[in-house]
């Protein structure tokens, strides 16, 4: 395999308590997204560029246990999974960064991805390392998504928009020249005049998301072995990098030219033997730095190759030396015609991933779980992102669910083995797990429900999460609700926008609403 | 589509405007002095054509069909011209001359054109020093399409990207930072910088911005070409608003920050290959020549001979013929055999070149006499100048009927102004500017000023442009009061019959003093009289030194020699991550500590010298533009020795101004209180300077000693005006939470320089004191420390300070004794 030669981590997460209810009794990672832990879609991604391994980092010891069994019980051996998956786990209170520092060692190949386990994305990673290795002076390349709603038109004119990055990009959008970043709304942005200088144009957009997929040099673990402070990726490592990235490549190239030097007054002067040297300096660097300083010497070698002496006939001889010593000819082709500098090389490459591109979502907070569920479930998506094949009406209906007499289920429907669905009920754009049992006239729009849940007769469950086992009784109506696991919720009742969970594992969040329910 | 076909004809006669052009033939900058003094600057020769033929060329070549000359400065010299000229005959573009003598800006141009009521529709904004190829259709269209979906789309200014930053350089321009809406282009920000100023690695960008767009482009790549399209609305906004001088400095400011008017401006970017230039210094003269020269500007090049000579009849039109290697010359041109023309050359008709001479990269008028052995590189040498055997000049300005006598050397940068002499075998420094005119110290009588350059504002101190409206109010005011002296002065000057009398006109004398030593002939009579600086032209010579008025840095800036320094690649590095570094350490959302204590210092200098230098000022932080209110409102108390009853009345007048409350009064009264037992912190006005103390007290115990007994007195003469200003329990709770902020140095007292850390250890005594003046009560002292209570360790720093512990035991006991007390009363 081509791409075999660089290491997947992916981190994992842990007992993620952005998504209560969901994941009071199971980890962020096994969630099911349409019937499939979360985890396995990042994995199928690294799986279909062509990787063999990856090492995933779980925060927590309980819940490395749980997706260390996963893997070992259900993951390993099914068609298309990864060789070996190496689970490890970090204490509570980590940051990505350190997360990433505390694999450091068992990182070996040059270049590395590093994602998000909560990402689904159909982009190819094979492609993406490829870029970023095409251009050997990028210390990382990172995805970046477009917000699904853009951020000002959920912000009045004349104020801040909240809880958004501000990303500046070159004009050809390969290059991250600045990235601000705060979870108020910044009063102003402080924008550093030189990098704009050097680029001339940089344009500041608050409507992209990082999609937590990064590729990364080895030399970035030296960086977070050098800077211990940096705790997270993104608040602060991508920070670091943007603001130091001249100052590290200068340091690069200085280095490599010292290598230059040494290679070249070895081989005689000329230009043509400077060039050559330049080439030998590039691979006692590249042996030396490990790959990074390769490219800065090759750079560097180019820089020396056009100093060859100027070569003038002689008709042209008196023309020339008139011009050679006339005031102000250098600035005349700074300023017109082809002295365009070539674009400066930086550490931060960025990749766009514009909506029509492809696929790319994070199941962050459970608003986001249920619109990936959906999404998912969508005939185009699904085939690329869950291995599943939609039916005939474009849905996914195993043989073993027993359908009622004049049930539909509409495109884009998701369920699991094993379902029970009663007369006269509708099925909606939402994922049902396995052994799912609906009753008569229950109408299931938006939702999703996982494993083993029941719904009574004449129930409307719309925009709702139902978790594990849940049980809601006849004639209940949910709207933008999340049930916990195991919640039996009263029928006849209507509940909208609420969280309902049983009263032990309420822990005294939603008591009042759990008291109703028994 | 034409419903009413009948009907419609009329109606779209009456709904076409005539397209109109303002050329502003007077820059209102006095960069070209003292060439000015004699002519105007439009009328000054580019390229052996006079500057303003290149701009109404261009209109007409565009379909303008009205164009209105603004002329000020030599406005008769103007006047005659157009008359002139082929333009006065001409068909497609009717040019009307606007003659106005005491304008002193393009604001008043404006202004004035605004109450003659002369435009009706859109107009193109130009000044009359603009060379440009560029079509002006497409911007029209862009801005008519803007102005049709939304009446406040009120100008569309055109900028050309550019390649390289040195094309700045190369035209002596200040740098440009624009943000535009990467969607519309509509200009959100703009900023001029000064070179010379080192805080120029940050641009603030107001994050507001984004809750209507979600990408703004910043722009460094963008040159301004002081070509505009405007809709009438501006000509009212500059009459409304009458202290607009500097269309970009203060109308376009202006604009953007009143965002509240709705008013907005967009760029249009002229495509790859169109060519604007101004030619508004010395080094954009030589630049923009050079780009003629090279065909930069096609149509306009010497040789399509489109641009006629204006002036009388006589001259008509030029008769340039083109040969390889960029060489222009007229048809009588004589040339000594040996005599090589250089590239990049053109010559007017009637000049001769004598034997072994050189000429390379220089514009050579008409009639012009040049000796043998003559060396000339990149010089401008206008109509009728003779140079003798031997002369060597470089990068140099030589006006017309100037004589350079045998072997004289002209440096580079240096002008020649009309008339001067040389004396043989003298050597002119580089960057003199020589004139027969006597410069008048601290003359400002030439309205081809503007005012931040006249001399009296500029002499005094450094010109600042970009200062902002303050700088430029301040700037108004100062030369108004000039011209209501000079006024007098004035009225003569521009009396035609006493034309020759002005200030610094080159008196007849002079003038005839020159002649006779240009021509040789001995000085007869009063012409004796005259005392020439032999120090610049020699014995023999004819000229005074004049004085350009500019620093060193701005000499090399704006000189007609070539530009020595260059910005390079290196130093640019290191800059950015500096830069990117102070934005962290300064930005609120820095996350990480990597730029340290001196890059944060650094930073916050870097922004605060921006939001000075931002005429809005609205990125400012509004509870610190507060608290310096406050304190310096109070300090100015303290320093008139005002009596507590006439404090409260200003502070209240402040709180009522500001709509604050009591509270906010008295928080930082008691921190600038507390600041005076310190040295002053940075940015304190020089005036209150010596309230404080000069050297920071010592860390011993002498030294906390010496700061508490300072605290001590200023609260005890300053307690009764505390107390006013704290009305409630509330009042003195928030008044003990910004006593912590201040000993922690957080919030708005970050910028102090940690003034605030040496009352850290002496909290307990500092609560001690308030509480035995009666400033603060106990209530409000234990309902604080409930408060804290609940706080995380970071807030509770000064809570658990074992002293502070301590004085609230003390505290609650006594409280409880009283209490009990109560009880024991209660009993009785």
């Amino acid at each position: 395999m081509v791409h075999a030669s660089y290491q997947a981590v992916v981190l994992a997460g842990g007992e993620d308590q952005i998504l209560y209810p969901l994941t009071t009794n199971t980890v962020k990672a096994l969630l099911p997204v349409a019937n499939k832990p979360l985890i396995s879609y990042p994995l199928r991604t690294l799986a279909e560029a062509g990787l063999r391994s990856a090492i995933l980092v779980v925060i927590g010891e309980k819940a490395a246990a749980s997706v260390r069994e996963w893997i070992s019980t259900e993951y390993a051996g099914s068609p298309g999974a990864l060789a070996s998956c190496e689970v490890v786990s970090v204490p509570e209170g980590y940051g990505t960064a350190d997360a990433l520092r505390a694999v450091a060692s068992r990182i070996t190949s040059a270049s590395f991805v590093v994602l998000s386990g909560d990402l689904l994305t159909d982009v190819p990673v094979g492609a993406l390392v490829a870029q970023h290795n095409l251009h050997a002076s990028a210390m990382a390349t990172m995805l970046l998504a477009h917000r699904r709603v853009s951020p000002a038109s959920e912000t009045k004119p004349g104020k801040p928009p909240k809880n958004v990055d501000y990303i500046g990009l070159d004009p050809s959008r390969q290059h991250l020249l600045f990235y601000a970043s705060s979870p108020d709304a910044l009063r102003d942005l402080k924008v550093p005049l030189p990098t704009v200088r050097r680029y001339g144009h940089m344009s500041i957009s608050s409507n992209y998301v990082d999609a937590h997929l990064y590729i990364f040099n080895r030399s970035v673990l030296q960086i977070l072995a050098d800077n211990p402070k940096l705790s997270s990726l993104r608040q602060d490592m991508l920070p670091y990098l943007t603001q130091n990235q001249f100052r590290i490549i200068r340091a690069q190239q200085l280095a490599s030219s010292a290598a230059v030097m040494a290679a070249s007054s070895g081989g005689g002067a000329g230009a043509a033997a400077g060039a050559s040297g330049g080439e030998a300096g590039g691979s006692g660097a590249g042996a030396g730095s490990g790959g990074v300083g390769g490219a800065g010497a090759g750079a560097s070698g180019l820089l020396t190759a056009p100093s060859t002496e100027m070569e003038t006939d002689a008709a042209s001889d008196l023309r020339f030396n008139l011009h050679s010593e006339l005031p102000g000819a250098h600035y005349m082709d700074m300023s017109h015609g082809a002295a365009e500098p070539p674009v400066p090389e930086s550490l931060l490459r960025v990749q766009v991933v514009g909506p029509d591109d492809g696929y790319c979502a994070r199941v962050q907070d459970v608003q986001m779980y249920g619109e990936v569920n959906r999404e998912v479930a969508d005939p185009g998506v699904a085939l690329k992102l869950s291995g599943l094949k939609p039916g005939r009406h474009d849905n996914i209906v195993p043989a073993s669910c027993a359908l009622g007499n004049k049930c539909t289920v509409a495109a884009a429907c998701i369920l699991g083995e094993g379902c029970v669905v009663g007369d006269k009920s509708s099925i909606k754009r939402s994922v049902l797990g396995a052994g799912v049992r609906l009753g008569a006239n229950v109408k299931v729009i938006n939702s999703v429900l996982m494993d083993g849940v029941s719904v009574g007769d004449g129930a409307h469950v719309q925009n709702s999460v139902l978790c594990r086992s849940a049980s809601v009784q006849a004639g209940a109506t949910l709207k933008d609700c999340q049930v916990g696991s195991g919640c039996v919720v009263a029928g006849g009742v209507e509940y909208k926008g609420e969280v309902l969970v049983t009263k032990g594992a309420a822990a005294g969040r939603c008591g009042c609403c759990a008291g109703q329910i028994h | 589509m034409a419903p009413k076909r009948g009907g419609g004809g009329g109606e779209r006669v009456e709904a076409r405007t005539v397209l109109s052009a303002v050329l502003l033939a007077d820059s209102f900058t006095q960069r070209f002095r003292p060439i000015t003094v004699e002519r105007p600057k439009a009328l000054l020769p580019l390229v052996n054509v006079p500057m303003i033929e290149y701009a109404l060329e261009w209109l007409a070549m565009n379909d303008v069909e009205e164009a209105f000359v603004f002329c000020c400065a030599h406005a008769d010299l103007i006047k005659r011209y157009l008359a002139d000229s082929k333009w006065a005959h001409s068909r497609d573009m009717k040019v009307t001359p606007i003659v106005s003598t005491n304008c002193l800006s393009a604001g008043e141009a404006l202004r004035l054109i605004d109450q003659r009521d002369l435009i009706k529709g859109d107009f193109v904004l130009l000044s009359a020093d603009i060379v440009s190829n560029m079509r002006l259709a497409p911007l029209l269209e862009a801005h008519r399409a803007r102005r049709a979906a939304d009446k406040n789309a009120i100008m569309t200014l055109a900028m050309k990207p550019v390649q390289h930053a040195s094309q700045r350089l190369r035209l002596g321009d200040s740098e440009l930072v624009v943000a535009l809406d990467a969607a519309t282009q509509r200009l959100l920000k703009y900023m001029e910088l000064e070179p010379g100023r080192p805080s120029h690695h940050l641009a603030k960008l107001d994050a507001a911005l984004f809750g209507e767009r979600d990408e703004v482009q910043v722009r460094c790549d963008l040159m301004d070409t002081h070509i505009c399209v405007c809709a009438p609305e501006v000509l009212l906004l500059f009459s409304d608003n009458f202290d607009y001088q500097n269309i970009k400095r203060d109308f376009v400011s202006g604009v953007l920050s009143e965002e509240e008017l709705g008013n907005k401006l967009h760029v249009y970017e002229l495509r790859q290959a169109e060519y604007a230039g101004r030619v508004h210094n010395l080094r954009s003269y030589d630049a923009v020549s050079r780009d003629l020269l090279q065909r930069w500007a096609f149509p306009f090049v010497p040789d399509t001979n489109v641009l006629s000579l204006g002036g009388s009849p006589a001259w008509g039109q030029t008769s340039y013929r083109y040969s390889r290697g960029q060489r222009y010359m007229e048809s009588t041109v004589s040339l000594a055999r040996s005599t090589v023309p250089g590239e990049d050359v053109c010559i007017g008709a009637g000049t001769s070149i004598g034997e072994g001479s050189r000429v390379v990269q220089s514009v050579v008028g008409r009639n012009v006499r040049i000796g043998r052995n003559v060396d000339i590189v990149g010089a401008y040498i206008q109509d009728g100048v003779t140079i003798q055997d031997g002369v060597v000049v470089r990068s140099a300005l030589v006006c017309e009927g100037c004589v350079l006598r045998a072997g004289c050397v002209v440096g580079p940068g240096a002008i020649l102004s009309y008339g001067c002499v040389v004396d043989s075998r003298h050597s002119v420094p580089p960057n003199t500017r020589i004139s027969l005119c006597l410069q008048v110290a601290g003359a400002n009588d030439d309205s081809d000023d503007e005012l931040e350059y006249s001399p009296a504002v500029g002499a005094s101190s450094p010109t600042r442009p970009g200062g902002g409206r303050a700088a430029a109010k301040k700037a108004a005011a100062d030369s108004d009061e000039e011209e209501e002296e000079e006024d007098d002065d004035d009225d003569s000057y521009h009396n035609p019959d006493q034309y020759g009398k002005s200030l610094e006109r080159p008196t007849s004398d002079a003038l005839r003093a020159a002649q006779a030593l240009a021509v040789g002939r001995p000085l007869q009579g009063e012409e004796a009289g005259v005392r020439f600086q032999a120090s610049a032209v020699g014995p023999n010579g004819a000229g005074y030194v004049w004085d350009p008025r500019e620093g060193p840095a701005d000499l090399d800036r704006f000189s007609i020699a070539p530009p020595t320094t260059s910005l390079t690649a290196e130093d640019e590095a290191a800059a950015a991550d500096e830069a990117a570094a102070a934005a962290a350490a300064a930005g609120t959302g820095g996350a990480d500590a990597q730029a340290g204590g001196s890059g944060g210092g650094r930073g916050e200098e870097g922004g605060g010298d921006d939001s000075d230098a931002d005429s809005d000022g609205g990125g400012r932080d509004p509870e610190r533009v507060w608290r310096r209110e406050v304190e310096e409102t109070f300090l100015r108390c303290i320093k008139m020795r005002f009596d507590v009853a006439n404090v409260v009345i200003e502070l209240n007048g402040l709180k009522i101004a500001e709509d604050r409350t009591f509270a906010d009064c008295a928080r930082y009264m008691l921190t600038a209180l507390l600041n005076l037992g310190l040295p002053p912190p940075p940015r304190t006005p020089a005036e209150y300077l010596p309230l404080f103390k000069t050297v920071a007290p010592e860390a011993s115990k002498e030294g906390q000693l010496a700061l508490l007994r300072g605290f001590k007195q200023a609260l005890a003469d300053w307690r009764d005006l505390l107390q006013r200003f704290l009305k409630s329990e509330d009042d003195q709770v928030e008044l003990l939470l910004t006593l912590e902020e201040y000993c922690s140095c957080e919030g708005v007292f970050e910028a102090d320089g940690g003034g605030g850390a040496r009352y850290a250890p002496l909290f307990a005594h500092l609560l001690r004191q308030l509480y035995d003046c009666d400033v603060v009560g106990e209530d409000a002292l234990l309902a604080w420390a409930d408060e804290k209570a609940a706080a995380d360790a970071e807030e509770r720093r000064y809570v658990e300070q074992a002293d502070v512990a301590r004085f609230l035991e003390w505290l609650r006991e006594e409280d409880e004794e009283d209490d009990e007390d109560d009880e024991e009363e209660d009993d009785d």
